[in-house]
C-alpha cells in the first residue's frame, strides 16, 4: 500500500511529448529505432515507451543531468581555432542507439575478416608484394603513395599484425544495409567516448537498463592491454608498455590520459624517451632508465622519429625507428600501416579479402571511383552532382564535396582540383545515411548517424560490442565529426529482447 | 613502481605551488587583520607582503610606500607575478592535469574547482570586503587536496615527491615570512613594544601555529621565542627544522647523492647552532638569507639528481 500521496503528473505535458513521438518521421531514410510505419522497432520498444512516459521537464532534467555528469567526469575534447584551443564538453544525446546482438554477430565477423585482410595486405606490400605482382592492386597506387614507407620494407611485426587498433566507420543506407565507409588504421580515436557514454547513461537513465540485456563495453582497456602485451618482443611476464602522446594540447589528450589510467601504463611524451646506441628504447624514470617493450603511439608517424621522418618534430623520439627495426620494440600501430588506410586503396579491400582469405566480404564496401583511372574520371566529372568527392589522404571530414548539396561555384572549384591532381581524389555515390531519434531543443527529431567500432589485432582478434555512434546535430547534415558540431549516442548491442 | 622523471617533477611542483598559494593566502589574511588593529600613522606598510614574495619581477614593479590595492592585486590576482595566488593555482592545476593518472580523481576535481574559483573571484577579492572570504576559501580548498592525498595516495613515489615539494616550499615560505617581518620591525624609527607582540601573534597566525605555541612555549608571546619556535621546534609541522628532517628522511629512501646529503646536513647544523637571543637584526638577516640560498641550492640539486636522468 502506498503511503505517499500519488504524484501529481502534468498530463498535458506527457501527451505533448507523446505526440512528438507519434509525429516523428524519418521519411525516406532508414531509422534505427522507428520503423517506416511509425512504430518502434521491437528492439527499441521498451526504450521508446519509457521516453514516451516522460514529461518534457523530465526529459530536460535528464539532459541537464547528463551535461553535469559529463562536466564532473571531465569528459572533453579540444577544438583548435586560430586564436586558442578550447576544451569543450563532450556532446551526448540521451536517446541511445540500439542494435540487435543477432545483427551484431555478423558485423563483428565482417570487421575481423576485414582487418585480417588489411593486415595481410600491409605485410605483403612491405615484403613479397604478391598482390601487386598478381596485378590485383595496381602497383603504382601503392608504391607511389605518400603513405607507403620505404623504411618499412622487409619488416614483419609479430603475427603479421601491423594495424593493431583499427576504427572502422560504418554507415547504414536507406535499404537497411550496413557499409564500410572507411578504415582508420593510423591513430583512430574515440574509444574513451564510447566508454564514457555508457557511464553517463548509467548515471542519468538507470531505469532504462531494466528491460534489456546489453553487452557491456567496459572490457576494452583490458582487451587493449592484452593485445599490446602480446606484441612484446621480450618474453617476460610483465612487458613495459607506454602510451606516447603529443601532449596536453592534442585534441585527444583526454582519451590518452583515460586509456593510460585504465590500463595502468605510463603516459609518456617524446621527451620522456630515448634510444640507446644498441637500439633499445628507454624511458627516463626517477629510478633510472627503464626499458620499454611496446609503444602505443598516439602521434602521427610523420612526427614519430626526427631521424627518419620530419626532422623538425619535437614530439617524437630520435632513434625509435631503429629500435623498432632491430626488433627490440613493438609500435602499435606499426609505422607504415597508413598504406592501407587510403581512400584509393579502400576500393580494393573486397579483392584483398578474396586474395588473402579466399572468402567473400561479409560487410560491403561503398562503390568507389578512382579519379586516377581515366574512364572512372569521366564518369565522376559528368555525374559530380550525384557524388561525394573525397581527397585520398584527408580525414575528419575535411576537404570534401557533397555533390547534391554543393553550389555550382564549388562544383567548378572541385572539377579544377580533380583535373589538376586526379590521383588525389576518389568519388562515391551519396549514401542516404540512416537516422535515429535525437532529443534537441525539447523536440525529438531524426538525425543522421554513423558508427565506429574498434577492432584489436594482436595474437587474437577482438571487436568492441557496438562502438561510438556519432550523430550530425544539424538538420539534414551528414557531417558527424565532433570538431564540426557532431554529437554522440550511447550504443547498445542487445540480446534476448522481451 | 615506475615513475617518469617528468611526472615526478610535475608532482613536486604541483605540491610547491599548492603550498605557496595556501601559505600566501593565510599570510595576506593575517596581515590584513594586523594592519586593521594598528593605530593610524604606524609605520607598517603593505610592502612587507611584496618582500615575502620577493623575486626578480617584484623589484621591477614596486618601490616603497606602494598602495594597498596595487600590492594586493600583485599578490592575489596578477598574472604577471609568477608567485601570485592566481599564478600558483594556475600552475598547480596545469601540473595536476598532466599527472592526473597518478592521482586520485578527487584531487583533479578539487584542483579544477579551485582554479575556476580563483579565475572568477580573484580580481574582485582584492578589496577588504571580499578578501577574507576569498583567501579562507583558497586555504580550505588547498587543505582539502592535502587531505585527499594524505588519506588515499599510496606511500610510493607519487606520495614522496608530493611531500618533498610541500616540505621545501613550506620551509622556504616560513623563512621568507620571518625574514620580512623582522626586517619591518627593525626599520621602525619609533619603538612601540605594544604592537610588537601583536605582530608576533599574527606571525603565528599566519603559519597557523598560535594555539600550539601557547601550549608548548608560553601564553606570553615574544619575538625571540616565536622565531626560535618556528625555526627549531622538531614537532611542529610548520617549523623549518621539521621540514628539513622530513626531507632528509624522504630523500634517503631514493637517493644517495652526496651533494644533497651534504647541503641538508649543513642546513641542519646551522639550525642547531642558531640562537636568536642576543642576535642583532643584521646577524639574523644574514642567517635567514643564507638559509634562503641553501634552500634554493637544495632545490637545484634535487632537480639535477632526481629529475634529469642521464642518457645511456
Amino acid at each position: 500500500m502506498s503511503i505517499a500521496a500519488p504524484e501529481l503528473r502534468p498530463v498535458f505535458k506527457e501527451q505533448f511529448i507523446n505526440e512528438k513521438w507519434e509525429k516523428y518521421q524519418s521519411q525516406k531514410f532508414f531509422d534505427e529505432l522507428i520503423s517506416s510505419s511509425g512504430n518502434p522497432r521491437i528492439k527499441a520498444r521498451a526504450v521508446v515507451n519509457l521516453f514516451k512516459n516522460m514529461s518534457e521537464s523530465e526529459m530536460n532534467a535528464r539532459k541537464k543531468a547528463a551535461e553535469l555528469a559529463i562536466r564532473d567526469m571531465g569528459v572533453s575534447f579540444t577544438v583548435y581555432s586560430s586564436e586558442r584551443n578550447i576544451d569543450r564538453a563532450w556532446p551526448y544525446d540521451i536517446i541511445p542507439r540500439i542494435i540487435s546482438a543477432f545483427e551484431w554477430r555478423n558485423i563483428s565477423l565482417g570487421l575481423k575478416q576485414r582487418l585480417k585482410a588489411l593486415n595481410s595486405f600491409i605485410d605483403d606490400v612491405y615484403n613479397q608484394q604478391l598482390i601487386l605482382k598478381e596485378g590485383i592492386v595496381p602497383e603504382s597506387l601503392v608504391i607511389q603513395s605518400p603513405n607507403y614507407k620505404q623504411e618499412c620494407r622487409g619488416i614483419s611485426p609479430p603475427y603479421g599484425a601491423w594495424a593493431n587498433i583499427c576504427g572502422t566507420d560504418l554507415v547504414r543506407h536507406s535499404n537497411g544495409k550496413l557499409f564500410v565507409l572507411e578504415d582508420n588504421l593510423r591513430v583512430p580515436s574515440g574509444i574513451s567516448y564510447m566508454l564514457e557514454n555508457r557511464e553517463v547513461t548509467r548515471r542519468v537513465l538507470p531505469e532504462i537498463f531494466e528491460n534489456y540485456s546489453i553487452l557491456p563495453v567496459d572490457d576494452y582497456p583490458a582487451q587493449l592491454f592484452k593485445t599490446l602485451s602480446s606484441l612484446s618482443p621480450r618474453e617476460i611476464k610483465k612487458p613495459c608498455i607506454a602510451l606516447l602522446t603529443p601532449g596536453i594540447f592534442n585534441s585527444a589528450y583526454f582519451e590518452h590520459a583515460f586509456l593510460a589510467r585504465s590500463m595502468g601504463i605510463q603516459l609518456v611524451e617524446g621527451s620522456d624517451l630515448f634510444v640507446s646506441k644498441n637500439n633499445i628504447l628507454y624511458m627516463k624514470t626517477v629510478d633510472g632508465p627503464v626499458r620499454v617493450d611496446v609503444v602505443y603511439r598516439r602521434i602521427d608517424e610523420e612526427f614519430l622519429d626526427p631521424e627518419i621522418f620530419r626532422s623538425d618534430s619535437t614530439l617524437g623520439v630520435p632513434g625509435i625507428m631503429r629500435a623498432w627495426k632491430s626488433g627490440n620494440l613493438s609500435i602499435a600501430n606499426a609505422p607504415g600501416s597508413g598504406v592501407a588506410d587510403d581512400k584509393a586503396i579502400y576500393r580494393y579491400v573486397p579483392e584483398m579479402i578474396k586474395f588473402y582469405l579466399n572468402e567473400s566480404p561479409i560487410i560491403s564496401n561503398v562503390r568507389t571511383y578512382l579519379c586516377s583511372d581515366s574512364r572512372e574520371l569521366d564518369y565522376v566529372l559528368s555525374n559530380i552532382e550525384k557524388l561525394v568527392i573525397k581527397p585520398v589522404n584527408e580525414s575528419g571530414g575535411y576537404g570534401l564535396l557533397v555533390g547534391p548539396k554543393a553550389s555550382s561555384k564549388e562544383v567548378v572549384r572541385f572539377k579544377k582540383l580533380i583535373a589538376d591532381n586526379p590521383s588525389n581524389y576518389i568519388a562515391q555515390p551519396t549514401l542516404r545515411l540512416s537516422t535515429a531519434p535525437t532529443y534537441l531543443n525539447s523536440s525529438i527529431e531524426p538525425r543522421h548517424l554513423d558508427l565506429r567500432p574498434f577492432i584489436l589485432n594482436g595474437s587474437d582478434l577482438w571487436v568492441t560490442p557496438g562502438g561510438l555512434t556519432r550523430v550530425a546535430l544539424k538538420k539534414g547534415s551528414l557531417v558527424v565529426n565532433s570538431s564540426q558540431g557532431g554529437g554522440s549516442k550511447d550504443t547498445w548491442i542487445v540480446e534476448n529482447i522481451k | 613502481m615506475i615513475m617518469l622523471s617528468r611526472v615526478a617533477y610535475q608532482l613536486y611542483w604541483m605540491a610547491r605551488y599548492l603550498e605557496r598559494a595556501e601559505d600566501m593566502a593565510r599570510t595576506v589574511n593575517t596581515y590584513t587583520h594586523f594592519i586593521m588593529d594598528l593605530p593610524r600613522g604606524t609605520e607598517f606598510d603593505w610592502n612587507v607582503l611584496i618582500e615575502i614574495t620577493e623575486n626578480a619581477e617584484s623589484s621591477r614593479y614596486f618601490n616603497h610606500n606602494a598602495k594597498e590595492q596595487s600590492v594586493l592585486r600583485y599578490i592575489i590576482s596578477s598574472p604577471k607575478n609568477p608567485s601570485s595566488i592566481l599564478s600558483s593555482v594556475r600552475f598547480a592545476r596545469e601540473n595536476v592535469r598532466t599527472t592526473r593518472n597518478m592521482l586520485p580523481s578527487e584531487v583533479w576535481e578539487i584542483a579544477n574547482e579551485l582554479y575556476n574559483f580563483v579565475e572568477e573571484e580573484s580580481e574582485q577579492s582584492i578589496t577588504r570586503k571580499n578578501r577574507f572570504k576569498f583567501l579562507s576559501e583558497v586555504t580550505e580548498k588547498c587543505q582539502l587536496i592535502n587531505g585527499h592525498i594524505m588519506t588515499t595516495v599510496s606511500r610510493n613515489h607519487t606520495y614522496r615527491f608530493i611531500k618533498l615539494g610541500h616540505l621545501i616550499e613550506r620551509a622556504d615560505m616560513t623563512n621568507r615570512i620571518l625574514r620580512s617581518s623582522a626586517g619591518a620591525i627593525s626599520r621602525r624609527k619609533f619603538k612601540n613594544t605594544t604592537f610588537d607582540s601583536l605582530l608576533w601573534t599574527n606571525m603565528l597566525k599566519a603559519t597557523s601555529t598560535l594555539g600550539t605555541y601557547r601550549q608548548v612555549v608560553s601564553p606570553m608571546i615574544d619575538g625571540n621565542s616565536v622565531i626560535d619556535y618556528l625555526y627549531r621546534d622538531r614537532d611542529l609541522p610548520r617549523s623549518i627544522i621539521f621540514c628539513i628532517d622530513g626531507i632528509l628522511k624522504d630523500l634517503k629512501s631514493f637517493t644517495e647523492d652526496k651533494k644533497i646529503t651534504n647541503i641538508l646536513t649543513k642546513i641542519h647544523a646551522r639550525l642547531n647552532r642558531f640562537d636568536v637571543r642576543g642576535m642583532g637584526f643584521e646577524d639574523f638577516d644574514k642567517f635567514s638569507s643564507d638559509l634562503q640560498e641553501m634552500l634554493d641550492n637544495l632545490d637545484y640539486m634535487i632537480r639535477g639528481a632526481l629529475f634529469e636522468i642521464e642518457q645511456l
